[in-house]
């Protein structure tokens, strides 16, 4: 029977994004052959992915919303250039079901998933309803309203305690109560009530299940168009200040074998469910007990894809591009590992020692770690401006080892090597839980970092080897500037001092090159 | 040259001179309060990166001017703001203020904002990192902090105005 799928080799692919993502992408394109477009704000003129790029386009202000975000205009820009596709990284339009159909109406390959998929998986309501319908676990409990305690008991007996209850018309911890046992329930489920009703008005609660320090653990799946759908392996995510994730590692200690292959399974689920295809990652919350629940799908590339990459050698932008031309995946996704293990650090321009206050301003110097096992996703370059419209990440530095001691000792390593001059950056949150006895043997949940911070904890340690060490290199600095700025020429320092040999050697006309 | 130095709240008389052959490979010879050493100093990579040996031991730092006589020196990681005084401007700082040497810093705006609060009052003795005013922009609010403790002085915004990048906030004393 004749494949319906068209197989389609795409030319040129238009970038709907900037920062390291975009560079990223630029660089599969080209290792695939694909010219690549750029599209850049006003802001983003000089920045490193309009530089490697084959075309580049201005699309608007500063802000994204006149900017990275304006759907129509980036379509119409594919079309009127002779892009025959669209990869719009992660954030901005990538779970944009809008746009995703307005390429696919305007004859442009999006590169991800279905605007059907997209929608599906984009509503808390239908994605927990679809999970539900196949199979996939999700966090017991529901939005239902509680009219009663009978009620409330029936539904604490249903999920198994702990139990949490929550407000229905709002947030914040108001209404909100812990269960840890039916002798508990009459007392909180009274107070929850009343504390609703004096906080918004409306005293209705529902119940969830209570999982205690969870993990955050997401596995990635690819899925072709000829219906096969594949899982990659887990993440580990757990490490997040405020739901931001800071530090990524594959694979997770926490996860043996045959929970990979079930979670695994559920994910493939998952994904079918929505009829998914191309790259996407399946979240979930892992509990002590090694029981795991649906928290979302992300319909997208994430963030932290290379730990995935770098432990199962699948190129992911190039498996997206693949799939979207319509490639059925091969071979080389059965088996994928993991190999070894990988930890990503974002790096941002913030200063942990003010609590995160944004750093931006011009990197006066940037020296980027290099050798055995590293890699740097990076969108910022030496002398490149970091402006205050965007994320302030800067990039990700990315260790792989043979295994997770090695992995930690080699991203203490390269962390010594990098060196950043003229803006403050996040390392010394890293150098902190390098230094961490939980982070060091893997013992994570999506609190602990959060927590840790709070109470002072994570302390970077002190690495000064010479107290006097500011002292003599301000004090050097500030005397060669003065007998620069006095004479107008450097003095006998060694570099001049080889200098005058050359010259003499020159005048003379004497030397070995005769 | 002679120097006073100052990080945080320590202070140092530094004196400093170009060496040659003093001992080998030696650049300079600086001496830190009572301690003194030969250096071997090497400017690198176009500017403001150093290599220092110091006895056989590599230090690299990167020095940064933020304005006249104020660097901040990179190390291992760390950024400390360093003062770089010529004795004479530092007795007539330290005779000015009176006893303790105190100076009056002037907070700018880092990025343009709407300030939306001011947290403390002129007049108000403020603790190191204490919140100051808050700066709202690409809808996310930071406080603007204190860098040290002193006397706030003067309060240059009121909430509700616009600020550019640069703008001044506030001065501490």
């Amino acid at each position: 029977m004749p494949d319906p799928v068209q197989r389609k080799r795409l030319r040129k692919v238009l970038i709907a994004n900037r920062g390291e993502i975009a560079v990223r992408i630029l660089r599969g394109l080209h290792e695939m052959g694909i010219a690549g477009v750029a599209v850049y704000s006003a802001a983003d003129r000089e920045s490193l992915a309009v530089r490697l790029a084959d075309e580049a386009y201005l699309i608007g202000p500063a802000p994204s919303r006149e900017s990275y975000l304006k759907a129509e205009a980036l379509v119409e820009l594919a079309v009127r250039v002779g892009a025959d596709g669209i990869h719009p990284g992660y954030g901005f339009l990538s779970e944009n079901a809008h746009f995703a159909l307005l390429c696919r109406e305007a004859g442009v390959t999006f590169i991800g998933p279905s605007p059907e998929a997209i929608g599906s998986m984009g509503s808390k309501v239908e994605s927990r309803r679809l999970m539900m319908a196949a199979g996939v676990p999700v966090v017991p409990g529901g939005k239902d309203p509680l009219p009663d305690l009978a009620a409330a008991a029936a539904a604490a007996e249903a999920i198994g305690y702990p139990v949490m209850l929550k407000a229905a018309s709002g947030g914040g911890g108001k209404g909100m109560r812990m269960i840890p046992a039916a002798a508990e329930l009459a007392s909180a489920y009274r107070s929850a009530r009343s504390e609703a009703a004096a906080s918004f008005g409306d005293d209705a609660v529902y119940m969830e299940k209570l999982l205690v320090d969870p993990r955050h653990v997401e596995i990635q799946i690819l899925g072709d168009l000829h219906g096969r759908v594949v899982s990659l392996g887990e993440r580990e995510c757990s490490l997040q200040r405020r739901h931001q994730k800071v530090v990524e590692e594959a694979p997770s200690v926490a996860v043996t074998p045959e929970l990979r292959r079930r979670m695994g399974e559920a994910a493939v689920a998952a994904a079918r469910a929505v009829g998914y295809s191309n790259a996407g990652t399946v979240e979930f919350l892992l509990a002590k007990d090694g029981s795991f629940y649906f928290l979302e799908m992300n319909t997208r590339l994430q963030v932290e894809h290379p730990v995935t990459e770098l432990v199962t050698g699948i190129d992911l932008v190039r498996a997206q591009v693949r799939i979207a031309e319509g490639e059925p995946l091969g071979p080389e996704v059965d088996d994928v590992g993991p190999r070894g293990h990988a930890i990503e650090v974002r790096l941002y321009a913030e200063d942990p020692f003010h609590r995160f206050t944004p750093s931006p301003g011009r990197i006066e110097r940037l020296r980027l770690p290099e050798g055995p096992g590293v890699r740097n996703d990076f969108g910022v370059y030496e002398g490149a401006e970091v402006t205050i419209h965007y994320d302030p990440m800067l990039g990700k530095l990315i260790v792989w080892a043979a295994d997770r001691e090695k992995a930690l000792e080699r991203l203490a390593r390269a962390l010594s090597e990098l060196q950043v001059v003229g803006i403050k950056t996040n390392v010394p949150l890293f150098e902190a839980l390098l230094a961490d006895p939980d982070f060091r043997s893997g013992n994570l949940d999506i609190g602990l970092l959060d927590r840790k911070l709070a109470a002072g904890d994570l302390v970077p340690p002190e690495r000064t080897r010479l107290d006097d060490l500011p002292f003599l290199a301000a004090a050097l600095a500030h005397f060669e500037r003065s007998q620069r700025t006095h004479t107008g020429v450097p003095g006998t320092s060694r570099r001049s001092q080889w200098g005058e040999a050359a010259r003499r050697e020159a005048v003379s006309g004497g030397g070995a090159w005769k | 040259m002679e120097v006073i130095v100052r990080v945080g709240d320590r202070e140092e008389r530094v004196r400093i001179r170009r060496v040659e052959g003093a001992s080998p490979g030696a650049t300079h010879e600086v001496t830190v309060g009572e301690r003194t050493y030969a250096i071997d100093a090497a400017e690198l990579a176009g500017g403001g990166v150093w290599s220092l040996l110091l006895a056989g031991q590599q230090h690299e730092v990167a020095v940064r001017v933020r304005s006249e006589g104020v660097y901040e020196v990179g190390s291992l990681g760390r950024t400390t703001a360093v003062e770089v005084l010529d004795p004479l401007a530092y007795l007539v700082q330290t005779s000015r203020a009176g006893k303790g040497a105190r100076r009056v810093e002037r907070v700018t705006a880092y990025m343009p904002g709407r300030v939306v609060a001011v947290l403390a009052a002129v007049g108000d003795e403020v603790a190191a990192g204490q919140g100051i005013v808050v700066l709202e922009a690409m809808k996310m609010q930071n406080e603007i902090l204190a860098e040290h403790a002193g006397i706030l002085k003067a309060i240059l915004v009121q909430p509700g105005q616009a600020v550019e990048g640069g703008d001044p906030l506030f001065e501490m004393e």
